[in-house]
């Protein structure tokens, strides 16, 4: 089987998802920039379980500039280049002009740089893809091989007592002397103490693979624990309290040990991004910042949404790159709504949905949502939202957060939730961050960054990259991987010109794989 | 239990016409087979210390599945043999086992051992799936498969000690058995090798934990094979082996794949000096002839006694000489270290983790619970020892 079915066919034989790290459920990555003059999509599919082999497809996105080499490194946090293993080579996929594809060893959770170097007739260039990685799903046993093992177990058990009773009956005789009668008692004899021995050795080894066992789950990244709760009254606030014992940061002049320990830092000018959807995934929906309060509380006040249980998604970045995803269930009661106090808060009570033709708004513009090609598990595909005026010409779109746009995408059974943006599934304050930290800057800033105090200036940067091209088109694209199958939700939110922040929803179904051969 | 303790030389066989092959075909296979095995894993551990990455087709794997299967299929094909197509001249010269099969000792040893690493295989390969790839030696599939390269090693050792029993104590056989002990004597190096290192050369721990090892297969050793000096022999064979991988691995050139990698690597990385078992092994031989027909216990104290003597007499000054920048020396290779070890800990003299209250208390609590585990260990060997000097099938 090769590495790459082996890669799928644990996807696929994969007991329990219990969770991602960026986001839930998923810890693929698709992203999109540039090394040097070439554009670059990268695919990155992880396995089950780290130490693994970690899968990546690079696709050139400019097809007047193709490399014609690609290596990859990855990098953890801690360690940098200084400490990673020397560039693995990509290799073309026939058939595919642009497109390299390599596996590589990811050895411990935690935060990594993924750096890309490309090079070709056009000049060279490098790019880093920011990827946390960590276990995600435990392994049954397949029937056959639990049998298979425990009938070898059972032989080499009986053998081995077989083997030292024969032993003690006759091993010392010369050739042509017949065991006598006390032989075969002491071999009976030893036979039996033998068995006792090796079934307690083996039931020693059995305890300790359940231990291996609790040990893995235990380490199993999983969503971090929260509570939120409404107060009901005049104005409604949430108010999301961190219960997890592994949300823990190191003091200042404490060694950092590992990327999930470093501070957290804003990521489009805000250290959380929250976003409820009310359950099922069918209506109402909200993009919120609350403000964070305490080392294990933020808070915002909400917005118009209506009461009902809602799920609640809230992303953020720590300084190492590594990015996480608080999850719970809350209740929202009654009550007065805030009106924007954030100014970059977007809520809806009832998008529209594209499924069949798209949506008409007030002003009878349109608003489409289309992929690119079938949704298939682990492949990538590109989300592409068009408005449209009411006279058919292109609607130009305001950068929000930085960004042309935002995208979330949802399975409707809420165990896999994808906050995505322009250039893909990963955070673009992640990607800024260890593009310092390889420059040498491995103090701790916090929420106090050398960028992030000027957002705007962060932001104009992405803003005057996205704005002409959505002025002209206006369209904006997200590029992405359904990391498995199911019934999605794809939400898309842009901004107009006016202010007004646009939403509106795809239902897409991504079909079973067939199962690998 | 009582043991007879044997003066070597005495009781064995009378020395016989030279066979028309001193060392047995399957012998030589078995052997072999057990070297490589060693060979094998001794490279498998460089090639983790030095590159890290690594598939199922690495020539350490090869060469450690080469000799399981060489051990398996030779002593499979044998006791075939003697208990189908030659049974007329092999009916009662093997170990009976289930009836219809018939085969020496040491082959069904083999046998199983070979069947044992042929169990992990799938087991490993499945955990690997499960847990991700081992960041530690020891998981369970990993300890089947060590129980089953330790099954061919006994093996091999037990098989030329039958042949050296049955057939004649020559010289030849008597140095084969001297050879697979040294085999099994490094695998049991190789199995400490953390409790090894020269950070605890002065710390009663090193000495405890080489106290419940050694003295066990260098005293069987001593009692199993019948050269004049057998455990000076089986420690010598250790030394070499080791050595030789020490000066050998640093001539390849190979760099590290697999991160975070802490001081840059070059070439591959070997496993430590060997400890001087030479001198507790010579002790050992001594004491054993001057004690041949002493109580086993007895015998098995002054043995562990002086195992610990002669371990700290040469190993204490000898850690301190690898302690020092001569010690980082090519020759003593104490420069060399697993991708991993960070650059700083590469520089300067190195630091003793001695026992809390100093050397005195180490080197006390060494004559007291490290000679305690010698004597146990001793008194094992001789038990063994006596059996293996026994096997003639």
């Amino acid at each position: 089987m090769s590495m790459r079915r082996r890669v799928t066919s644990l996807l696929l034989l994969t007991a329990v998802w219990l969770t991602g790290s960026a986001h839930v459920g998923s810890t693929m990555v698709v992203q999109d920039g540039s090394a040097g003059p070439y554009g670059l999509r990268v695919l990155v599919r992880p396995p089950a379980v780290i130490p693994g082999l970690v899968d990546v497809v690079i696709r050139t996105t400019t097809p007047g500039a193709l490399p014609t080499a690609v290596t990859l490194q990855p990098a953890l946090w801690r360690y940098g280049t200084k400490g990673a293993p020397a560039p693995e080579s990509a290799v073309a996929v026939p058939g595919e002009p642009g497109t390299f594809q390599t596996q590589i060893w990811i050895m411990s959770s935690g935060s990594y740089a993924l750096h890309i170097a490309a090079s070709g007739p056009a000049g060279s260039g490098t790019f880093i893809v920011p990827y946390t990685s960590a276990a995600t799903a435990t392994l049954g046993m397949p029937n056959w091989l639990g049998w298979v093992l425990a009938a070898l177990g059972a032989f080499l058990v009986f053998g081995l007592a077989s083997v030292i009773g024969a032993a003690a009956r006759e091993a010392t005789l010369p050739a042509g002397v017949t065991p006598d009668r006390p032989r075969h008692r002491r071999a009976r004899f030893a036979a039996a103490i033998a068995f006792v021995i090796t079934a307690t050795l083996v039931t020693g080894g059995w305890k300790w693979w359940s231990s291996v066992e609790a040990g893995f789950r235990s380490s199993l990244l999983r969503p971090v624990r929260a509570e939120g709760v409404v107060s009901s009254g005049a104005q409604r606030t949430l108010t999301l309290t961190v219960t997890d014992s592994a949300w823990r940061f190191a003091k200042p002049g404490e060694r950092l040990r590992g990327g999930m320990s470093t501070p957290l830092m804003p990521d489009h000018g805000k250290l959380m991004h929250l976003f409820l959807v009310e359950a099922g995934g069918t209506d109402a929906v909200a993009h919120l910042h609350p403000v964070r309060t305490g080392e294990r509380t933020f808070t915002t006040p909400l917005p118009a949404v209506h009461a009902g249980t809602y799920w609640l998604f809230a992303d953020v970045v720590h300084e190492s790159g590594a990015t996480r995803t608080i999850v719970d269930t809350v209740t929202v009661t009654a009550g007065d709504a805030a009106p924007n106090p954030d100014g970059d808060d977007a809520w809806s009570l009832q998008p529209p949905t594209v499924n069949d033709a798209p949506a008409t708004l007030g002003d009878r513009a349109t608003f489409a949502i289309v992929l690119d090609r079938a949704a298939t598990v682990g492949r990538d595909v590109v989300i592409t939202a068009r408005l449209t005026n009411a006279d058919g010409s292109p609607m130009p779109l305001a950068p929000w957060l930085g960004m042309a746009g935002h995208a979330m995408l949802l399975r409707t059974d809420g165990r896999v939730f994808m906050h995505l943006h322009p250039m893909g599934t990963g955070s673009m304050a992640a990607q800024e961050r260890l593009v310092r930290r390889e420059a040498g800057d491995t103090a701790m800033h916090g929420e106090a960054q050398p960028m992030a105090g000027m957002p705007e200036g962060m932001h104009a940067m992405h803003g005057a990259m996205a704005a002409p091209a959505v002025a002209a088109t206006g369209a904006v694209s997200f590029p992405v991987a359904f990391p498995s199958a199911g019934t999605y939700r794809v939400f898309v939110q842009v901004r107009r010109m006016s202010g007004v922040i646009e939403t509106a929803a795809l239902d897409v179904t991504v079909p079973q794989p067939a199962v690998p051969r | 239990m009582a043991t007879s303790i044997l003066s070597p030389g005495t009781s064995a066989p009378s020395r016989t016409a030279a066979p028309a092959r001193e060392i047995p075909l399957h012998l030589t296979a078995v052997v072999l087979g057990a070297t490589s095995i060693l060979v094998g894993l001794i490279w498998d551990i460089s090639w983790h210390m030095t590159i890290g990455r690594d598939t199922f087709w690495t020539p350490a794997h090869m060469a450690i599945y080469f000799g399981g299967t060489l051990a398996g299929l030779s002593c499979g094909a044998r006791v075939l043999a003697n208990s189908f197509w030659r049974k007329e001249t092999h009916a009662t010269d093997g170990v009976r086992l289930w009836k219809f099969f018939t085969g020496p000792i040491g082959g069904w040893i083999c046998i199983w051992g070979a069947l044992a690493m042929l169990t992990s295989a799938p087991f490993d390969d499945w955990w690997h799936n499960a847990y991700g790839l081992d960041v530690q030696i020891l998981s369970p599939p990993h300890v089947v498969l060590l129980c089953g390269l330790l099954g061919i090693l006994v093996g091999a050792q037990t098989m030329a000690v039958s042949s050296q029993n049955a057939e004649g104590d020559t010289t030849a056989r008597a140095t084969v058995v001297a050879f697979a002990s040294g085999v099994l004597l490094t695998l049991a190096a190789i199995a400490v090798t953390e409790y090894s290192d020269v950070e605890i050369m002065h710390n009663s721990l090193f000495y405890i934990v080489a106290g419940g090892v050694y003295p066990l297969f260098l005293v069987a050793a001593s009692r199993a094979s019948r050269l004049r000096w057998p455990a000076t022999a089986t420690a010598a064979f250790y030394m070499c082996i080791m050595a030789v991988q020490l000066w050998i691995f640093p001539l390849f050139a190979a760099t590290p794949r697999l991160g975070p990698i802490g001081h840059e690597v070059t070439h591959m990385v070997p496993m430590n000096f060997p400890l001087l078992l030479l001198v507790p092994a010579v002790a050992i031989d001594l004491v054993l002839r001057r004690m041949a027909h002493r109580n086993a216990w007895l015998t098995a104290v002054v043995l562990g006694l002086t195992f610990v003597l002669a371990l700290l007499a040469v190993q204490w000054p000898f850690g301190a000489l690898l302690a020092t920048e001569i010690g980082r020396h090519p020759f003593f290779g104490g420069g060399f270290a697993p991708y991993s070890v960070p650059a700083e800990f590469l520089t300067g003299p190195r630091t003793f983790w001695v026992d809390e209250g100093g050397a005195m208390v180490a080197v006390a609590k060494a004559m007291t619970w490290g000679v305690l585990a010698a004597v146990v260990s001793s008194r094992i060997g001789l038990a063994w020892g006596g059996w293996l000097r026994e096997v003639k099938r």
